[in-house]
């Protein structure tokens, strides 16, 4: 019935001009990396550092950024002569990559270095990822909902992610979380108002956090996609309470609503097409750099 | 299951025909230009009413800000109604996804995607749209690119 009712979409207007851009020299973490770059070869090491420290602060870096970031970072700070600092910068390079290397013509206090913390790091035992997540509570429908986490020893290109979804349905939508400017171990992500909407009706939503790495494995995580967690979105204007209080409660007796639902098939049949037009959805535009 | 009602209805009463378009998306195709990528600084994706009467070449050539058109109002991230959102610049992996919530069911809707620059005073980098005959539903519209403008007009592309 779908299928027979769907129309036939028209066909896109098209006017492509293709450029070959590499995305990592998109966005502003691009510009403080040439800035800082002219800052270290104008030996300004201090105004590097800063230059360095706030693009490290950005929301969105790639792995490549945040790579040729502490590089730099690593080496301003031992031209400064704050051996650990450099220490603590070649460190999250190594983490993310540890078989980087540098560049040819380094120079040989930098190369000394290089190699001893490599060393160290080859000893160390890794520190694993902490997370700690406060379970969200009933929310009132219509409203977004904020899910702050804490994330300890977060290695270079790892995230975490927010995967949530309506109870019932089959698929999680993700939502990222972004650093706190002030608190760098403290993360924050946003469920959007629209993806809890205010019903007559109280219903779960499911959710997970996960910390994984680049190559998506799972480092950490509370919950999971078997076994989530969940809250309720509550109508409007109604207090919260718990879930032991609903039970007995005669609107969860499935038999009332059966009953209910013989009378109210027949007027919503009218009300919902007036419903279909008040409706609202969302859209997803996909922006690509060619 | 809602939707399978709606459209159940909607054949019942006699608008399934030709005429109605539920559930497609038309996608321009436009590609983010090399000459401003360097100045990029956010996106900005308005909603324009009557696409059948509006020319999508002319409203890219300028600011929408300053067109005059009659916007279709969506919801911002905290779920109050604006005539725009806005997105920072954050293209990764190849590719940036701007997503629109609380967009009202509706026909002749002309997506339109503005690149700003990053100045603090933002200049209107380029411009990209797409039109939907109707809007029904969750739609993942065809992948937009942004042509630049040059030279960039001399307009505030912010929508307030």
């Amino acid at each position: 019935m779908l299928l027979a009712c769907a129309p036939v979409p028209a066909q896109a207007r098209a006017t492509p001009r293709v450029v070959d851009v590499p995305l990592a020299q998109v966005g502003p973490a691009a510009r403080a990396q040439e800035q800082a770059q002219g800052q270290l070869d104008a030996g300004e090491f201090d105004e590097a550092v800063r230059t360095l420290q706030r693009a490290l602060g950005e929301p969105e870096l790639t792995d490549a950024q945040l790579v040729e970031l502490y590089r730099m970072l690593g080496l301003a700070q031992l031209y400064l002569g704050n051996e650990d600092r450099a220490r603590e910068a070649y460190e999250k390079l190594l983490q993310a990559r540890p078989d980087h290397e540098l560049p040819r013509g380094a120079p040989p206090k930098v190369v000394r270095l290089y190699e001893r913390i490599r060393e160290d790091i080859r000893k160390q035992r890794v520190r694993p990822v902490k997370l700690e997540v406060e379970p969200l509570k009933d929310v009132e429908g219509g409203n977004p909902v904020e899910l702050a986490i804490q994330v300890e020893n977060l290695a270079l290109g790892s995230r975490p992610t927010l995967y949530y979804r309506r109870a019932g349905t089959e698929t999680f939508g993700s939502a990222t979380f972004k650093r706190t400017p002030d608190a760098p171990e403290l993360y924050r992500a946003t469920l959007p108002a629209w993806e809890l909407p205010a019903e007559k009706a109280r219903y779960d939503v499911e959710y997970y956090v996960e910390v994984a790495d680049a190559a998506r494995r799972r480092l950490a995580g509370r919950g999971d996609a078997f076994n989530p967690l969940r809250f309720s979105v509550r109508p409007p204007g109604m207090a919260g309470r718990s879930g032991e209080d609903e039970e007995g409660r005669w609107y969860t007796n499935p038999w009332v609503w059966v009953g209910l639902g013989v009378g109210v098939a027949a007027a919503g049949a009218g009300a919902a097409f007036i419903l279909g037009q008040q409706q609202t959805g969302t859209a997803t535009l996909t922006v690509r750099v060619q | 299951m809602k939707r399978a009602w709606h459209v159940l209805l909607m054949c019942a009463l006699g608008a399934c025909g030709p005429e109605v378009d539920a559930g497609s998306v038309h996608g321009l195709e436009v590609v983010l230009s090399r000459a401003f990528v360097d100045r990029l600084g956010s996106f900005q994706v308005s909603i324009l009413a009557g696409a059948n009467t509006l020319d999508p070449e002319a409203v890219e050539k300028g600011c929408v800000a300053s067109q005059g058109h009659t916007y279709v109002q969506q919801l911002d991230a905290r779920g109050q109604k604006v005539k725009a959102r806005s997105f920072d610049a954050a293209v990764t992996g190849g590719q940036q996804e701007l997503k629109l919530g609380g967009v009202p069911y509706g026909r002749e809707y002309l997506f339109v995607v503005e690149a700003l620059s990053a100045d603090e005073t933002p200049v209107l980098l380029g411009s990209g749209s797409a039109r939907v005959q109707a809007f029904q539903g969750d739609v993942r519209l065809a992948p937009i690119t942004v042509g630049a403008l040059t030279p960039t007009p001399a307009c505030d592309p912010r929508i307030r």
